[in-house]
C-alpha cells in the first residue's frame, strides 16, 4: 500500500501547481460551510442536543474519513470504469492483490485538502490532546468503511453495466448523511445509516466517542469495519468471475 | 473448411528434457471453452427502453472447446483474424478471465486458482492496452513493477542497466510515459514485462502500429531473449512479418477452434505449391488461361501469372510465354499473407 501511495504521490506532484492549488482550495470549499452553520446557530443555540462545536465534529469527522479514502484508496472511484473498459487486466497478471492493487491505484490530490480540513476543524472546535489521538484512529476505521462501501456498490459494475450511477447516487447519500447530525434524520433513515448506507458506523458512532468514549462503540466500530471490509473482498473477488474484459484501446493515468 | 486440419505435431528441436528425462509441456490446454453473455438490443430509444424491462442476452462463443500445448522454450504463434478467440485465450492463459469449460496448466500451475503465483512465472505485453503509468517515467515504471514483483533494488538496476544496453534506453528513461513515441512505449512495456524475468512471454500483437525498424529491433531482441534465456515466447500478431521471422510452430484459429496447429516449415511446404512469376516482354503476347495457369495482371508488356505447380511446371508456364520475348523475369513464391488469409477464409467456409 505503501509503495502505491509512495508512485501516487509521484503522479500527483508531477504538477505541483495544480496539485498545490486543489489542496488549497478544498480547504476553503469545506471552511465555507462553516458560515453556513455559524448563521444556523446564531438563530438556535442547540439542535437536538449538539452545539456548533458537536456539529462541526460531523464536518471534521466527515472530511478526514473522506480524506483517507481518497488520499490511499482513491482507485475504487475508478472501479466501474476498469471494469467497463476492460483496465482490470493489468492488474490481474500482477502477483498481488487485485482490489488491494486497484483501491492503491490513485489519489485524489484534494483529499489532502480534505483530511487537512478535518485537522484544522477539530483543533479550532474540539481541541484536546486526547481528542486528536482518537480523530486520528477514528478517521481510519471511517475510511476504511467507506471505502468498503464503495466497493461493495461498485461492484455492481461487473453484474451490471453503468449500475455506477446508482452507487454514485449512494455514496451521495452515505456523504450527506455523514455531515450533519444524526438528530435530524428519520428513524427509516437512522436504520440505513446503521446498515445499508453506513455512515452511523463511519461517522456517527465517533462523534459519540469523541462527545462521551465508550468502549462498546469503539468495538461495534471494529467489529463492523472488520465485516464491511470482508463483505468488498468477497463481492469483488465473486464479480471478478464475471469480468469479460474488452478490447478498447486505452492506457493508465 | 469444415474438418479441422490436421497435420502431424512437429516436435520442436529445441525442446528440452526435465530431470526425469520427458519432454516437458510449459502450456497444457485441455478442452477450453468460452462463452460471453452478450446483452442484445433493438435499434432506437424504443429499442433501449424496451431493453430494460425485458432484456434480451445472447450467448456468444468465443473460445469452442481447444487444446493444445507448448513446449518449454518454444516460439508460438498463435493466429486468426479479428474476433476469432486470439485475445480471449490469451487472457484465459494469464488468468485474466475465468473460462466456462476446460483445463489450463501453466508450468504446472492453475491461471485461475493460482493467479499471483502465476504472475511471477508470466510476463505480457498487450499492444493495445498500456501497463506503464503513463505521468511516471519508464525507470520509475520499472523500479515500480521491480517493487511489485518483490526483487531486490540492486538487481531491478542492474536489469533496467542490461535492458538499457540492448534498447538504447538512456534517451528517454527520464521522461514520462506519455511523452514517449509509440516505439518507445512498447520498448518500456516489453522492458517492464521482463522485470521479473518469466519463464513464458505473452505477446498479443505487440508490433501493432510500429515503424519497420522498431519492429525489427524488437524481434531480434525476442529471439535473443528466447535463445539465451530460454523464455517460451507465446505470440499472437497479424503481422506476418512477426510470425515468419520468429515462430518455428503455429496455431490458426477461427471461429473459435483450432483450425490449423502446424511447424512453419510444414506450413509452408504443403501451402507453397503456388508460384507467382512476373514477367516483362518485349512485345504484347496473348496469353490464355490454361490448367494450373491463372492471369492475374496482363497490362502492355507486363505479365503476372500465377502457377500451380501440382499441375504444371515452371519450365513449362516460361515455355508459354515465350523465352525469347521476355526482357526481365521474376519467380517467386506466395506470399505468407496470402497463405494464411486463404487459411482463414478456408476454415470459414
Amino acid at each position: 500500500m505503501f509503495l502505491s501511495f509512495k508512485y501516487n504521490l509521484m503522479r500527483a506532484m508531477e504538477n505541483n501547481v495544480a496539485f498545490m492549488t486543489s489542496v488549497i482550495m478544498m480547504i476553503f470549499n469545506n471552511a465555507s460551510f462553516i458560515i453556513q452553520w455559524i448563521t444556523i446557530f446564531s438563530l438556535k443555540e442547540v439542535i437536538g442536543t449538539y452545539t456548533l462545536n458537536d456539529v462541526m465534529l460531523f464536518w471534521a469527522l466527515s472530511s478526514g474519513s473522506f480524506g483517507i479514502t481518497h488520499i490511499f484508496f482513491n482507485g475504487i472511484t475508478r472501479i466501474p470504469d476498469y471494469i467497463e473498459h476492460g483496465k482490470l487486466d493489468a492488474y490481474l497478471t500482477m502477483p498481488k492483490n487485485v482490489l488491494c492493487q486497484v483501491a492503491t491505484s490513485s489519489l485524489e490530490p484534494s483529499a489532502v485538502g480534505d483530511l487537512l480540513y478535518g485537522y484544522i476543524a477539530l483543533i479550532i472546535f474540539n481541541f484536546s490532546i486526547k481528542n486528536l489521538l482518537l480523530y486520528s484512529i477514528l478517521i481510519i476505521f471511517g475510511g476504511l468503511i467507506y471505502a468498503a462501501f464503495m466497493v461493495v456498490y461498485y461492484s455492481l459494475t461487473f453484474k451490471y453495466i453503468r449500475s455506477n450511477y446508482f452507487a454514485e447516487s449512494l455514496r451521495d447519500v452515505f456523504l450527506n448523511l455523514s455531515l450533519y447530525p444524526d438528530v435530524i434524520f428519520s428513524k427509516v433513515l437512522k436504520i440505513l445509516a446503521f446498515s445499508l448506507i453506513p455512515s452511523g458506523f463511519a461517522v456517527w458512532i465517533p462523534v459519540y466517542m469523541l462527545l462521551d468514549f465508550k468502549l462498546k462503540y469503539m468495538l461495534y466500530v471494529i467489529l463492523f469495519t472488520i465485516g464491511i471490509i470482508t463483505l468488498a473482498f468477497y463481492v469483488f473477488n465473486k464479480g471478478l468471475k464475471n469480468y469479460s474484459s474488452s478490447n478498447l484501446m486505452d492506457a493508465r493515468s | 473448411m469444415k474438418q479441422l486440419i490436421h497435420i502431424e505435431i512437429y516436435m520442436n528441436q529445441e525442446l528440452e528434457e526435465d530431470k526425469g528425462g520427458f519432454y516437458m509441456s510449459i502450456i497444457e490446454v485441455k478442452g477450453l471453452s468460452k462463452t460471453f453473455r452478450v446483452k442484445q438490443k433493438e435499434k432506437g430509444i424504443k429499442g433501449s427502453i424496451k431493453a430494460i424491462f425485458k432484456p434480451k442476452y445472447k450467448s456468444k462463443k468465443a473460445v469452442n472447446d481447444i487444446s493444445f500445448s507448448v513446449e518449454k522454450g518454444e516460439i508460438l504463434a498463435f493466429i486468426g483474424p479479428n474476433g476469432a478467440g486470439k485475445s480471449t485465450t490469451i487472457k484465459m492463459l494469464t488468468g485474466i478471465l475465468y473460462p466456462t469449460k476446460g483445463d489450463i496448466s501453466i508450468s504446472g500451475i492453475c491461471p485461475q486458482t493460482d493467479r499471483k503465483k502465476l504472475a511471477y512465472k508470466i510476463g505480457c505485453v498487450f499492444g493495445q492496452k498500456e501497463q506503464l503509468w503513463i505521468h511516471l517515467t519508464p525507470y520509475d515504471n520499472f523500479k515500480f513493477f521491480g517493487a511489485i514483483y518483490d526483487i531486490p533494488e540492486e538487481v531491478v538496476e542492474k536489469r533496467i542497466s542490461e535492458y538499457n544496453e540492448i534498447f538504447e534506453l538512456d534517451e528517454f528513461i527520464n521522461t514520462p510515459v506519455r511523452s514517449l513515441s509509440l516505439g518507445q512505449r512498447m520498448i518500456c512495456e516489453i522492458v517492464a514485462s521482463l522485470i521479473h524475468e518469466p519463464e513464458i512471454l505473452f505477446l498479443d500483437e505487440p508490433t501493432i502500429g510500429l515503424d519497420p525498424v522498431i519492429k525489427e529491433k524488437i524481434r531480434v531482441f525476442i529471439k535473443r531473449l528466447n535463445k539465451e534465456k530460454k523464455t517460451t515466447i507465446f505470440l499472437t500478431s497479424h503481422d506476418v512479418g512477426d510470425i515468419e521471422k520468429l515462430c518455428k510452430r503455429v496455431i490458426i484459429i477461427n471461429d473459435g477452434k483450432i483450425v490449423l496447429d502446424d511447424t512453419m516449415e510444414n506450413l509452408k511446404y504443403h501451402y507453397l505449391n503456388k508460384k507467382i512469376v512476373e514477367a516483362k516482354m518485349n512485345t504484347k503476347i496473348n496469353l490464355d488461361e490454361a490448367d494450373g495457369i491463372t492471369i492475374l495482371k496482363d497490362k502492355d508488356y507486363n505479365l503476372k501469372i500465377e502457377v500451380d505447380l501440382t499441375k504444371k511446371s515452371i519450365s513449362d508456364a516460361i515455355k508459354l510465354l515465350d523465352p525469347d520475348k521476355i526482357i526481365d523475369i521474376n519467380i517467386s513464391n506466395t506470399p505468407l499473407e496470402t497463405i494464411i488469409s486463404s487459411i482463414y477464409k478456408g476454415s470459414k467456409k
